[in-house]
């Protein structure tokens, strides 16, 4: 009887809270699929949460052996036990020793999430896909590219206040700057901070970043208009058409570097490989380097870390009252984006002699290009030819730099306060 | 220290260093734009 109810261990061991994983799933396969929200990774993430919510989930992990050669020896130097725990993934039960071996998906998730390898090298990618010459146009745009992160600050404090609330949500510092990175409103940085300070919140971490940069054009029009009068809506703007050096364009990221280097060192992974992928797309020696870093590189990056994040969505880490907490304050995290943008650039208003038009603090997010785009469409419904574009498109290329540094804060400073408090 | 008061110092000095370096890119940018200014025989 016993080998029969093996043969359908999968039936035996089924439980009814896959189904909801794999609505879920479902779910994130049918936005991608039919609502185009971030497919590419979407996809992978709605098919990886599936697969990793099979019976016995032998994707993420093989069932445990029995190893009589360790259990010997930890009987005899029982110290080792931790060791062997950690870096081999054995499991101890009644004092007998069992080896657990990695599935491909733990692989993955071991080797490209845990040491940040996945996410630094879509910073190689996106670098080489960034073209900084509209932020050389209009310089000062890059201020919206810091009031646009507003919303990650907001957010880290919102969500300790609503720990302070119900004390039984857990969040603490590292969890809370974490979520609050959601506002970053890019996918990588997002990772890459929850990859160091809470692991097990990657999941839903990362639907949260990516399903709201695909919802940016729901959320930030209400948000904009409710900040702005028609008479600010309809404000134009001079554009200079100004041409930019080669050589700029080459000496900007080796600069950037090296001063977010010295500011931030551990932001190096972050803004180091995203000016080192605008380098190569910039010096115009090696195209094939630059085709491969934006086509080849990105793509198959872009596979590994849908699915491998989609592994981590077991409903036992997913189902949680923290995930749906992480996809409210995920939405915090970009209203307040938007409003930081919007009310920067009223208030830069007051002082400035060419007046700004205050949806262009908006497009300071780093979802590229969709928030230029909005800017630009609110703009012509107030008034048809209003081209307020070109100056959105600067704040947004401002966004992606700002969301790296403001992530590259979160890193330095969550640390150093917490050294501080003791 | 509770969790409350560190968020508030994480915002302020978050908000602070993101305002920072991008002042200092701003300022990048300006002196790149000036010392090489674009030759119209670039191309």
């Amino acid at each position: 009887m016993e080998q029969f109810s093996q043969l359908f261990e999968g039936i035996v061991k089924f439980q009814w809270q896959y189904l909801i994983m794999y609505l879920i799933g479902g779910i994130l396969i049918y936005l991608a699929i039919k609502k185009d929200y971030e497919p590419m990774l979407l996809l992978p993430i709605g098919f990886g949460a599936i697969l990793v919510n099979l019976p016995l989930k032998s994707i993420w992990e093989f069932a445990p052996e029995l190893d009589e050669a360790v259990t010997k020896i930890v009987a005899k130097y029982p110290e080792l036990q931790a060791f062997l725990a950690e870096k081999f993934h054995y499991i101890f039960e009644n004092g007998q020793a069992f080896k657990v071996e990695q599935g491909v998906l733990q692989i993955l998730f071991n080797s490209g999430i845990l040491t940040e390898l996945f996410p630094v090298l879509i910073f190689v990618a996106v670098g080489a896909m960034i073209d900084f010459s509209p932020l050389f146009k209009s310089p000062r745009m890059i201020f919206f590219g810091a009031a646009a992160q507003f919303g990650i600050f907001f957010t880290v404090l919102a969500a300790l206040f609503l720990n302070k609330l119900f004390p039984s949500l857990n969040i603490d510092l590292k969890a809370a700057a974490s979520i609050g990175i959601i506002g970053a409103a890019d996918g990588p940085t997002s990772i890459f901070v929850a990859s160091k300070f809470a692991k097990d919140l990657i999941g839903p971490i990362s639907v949260a970043a990516y399903s709201y940069m695909s919802l940016v054009p729901i959320i930030q029009p209400p948000v904009i208009k409710a900040l702005t009068t028609k008479q600010e809506r309809m404000i134009r703007m001079e554009y200079k058409d100004t041409k930019v050096s080669k050589i700029v364009l080459i000496l900007f990221p080796i600069l950037i570097t090296i001063i977010a280097g010295i500011i931030a060192p551990i932001s190096v992974p972050l803004v180091g490989l995203l000016m080192f992928g605008n380098l190569i797309r910039e010096c115009g020696v090696v195209e094939r380097l630059s085709k491969a870093a934006q086509n080849e590189l990105a793509n198959l990056v872009t596979i590994l870390l849908g699915i491998t994040i989609g592994s981590t969505m077991h409903y036992e880490k997913f189902l949680r009252k923290e995930t749906i907490l992480i996809m409210l304050l995920g939405l915090v995290a970009f209203i307040f984006d938007t409003a930081g943008g919007v009310i920067f650039a009223k208030i830069m208003n007051l002082f400035s002699k060419e007046k700004i038009n205050p949806m262009i603090g908006a497009a300071g997010i780093s979802a590229f290009p969709m928030s230029s785009r909005i800017v630009q469409k609110l703009a012509k419904q107030e008034y048809p030819e209003n081209f307020i574009l070109m100056q959105a498109v600067s704040a947004n290329v401002s966004g992606q730099l700002g969301s790296i540094v403001a992530g590259g804060m979160v890193l330095a400073l969550v640390p150093w306060l917490l050294t501080l408090a003791g | 220290m509770n969790d409350i008061n560190l968020g508030i110092q994480l915002m302020g000095f978050g908000i602070l260093g993101t305002f920072t370096v991008l002042i200092l890119f701003y300022f990048i940018i300006k002196i790149l734009m000036k010392v090489f200014p674009y030759k119209s025989d670039e191309q």
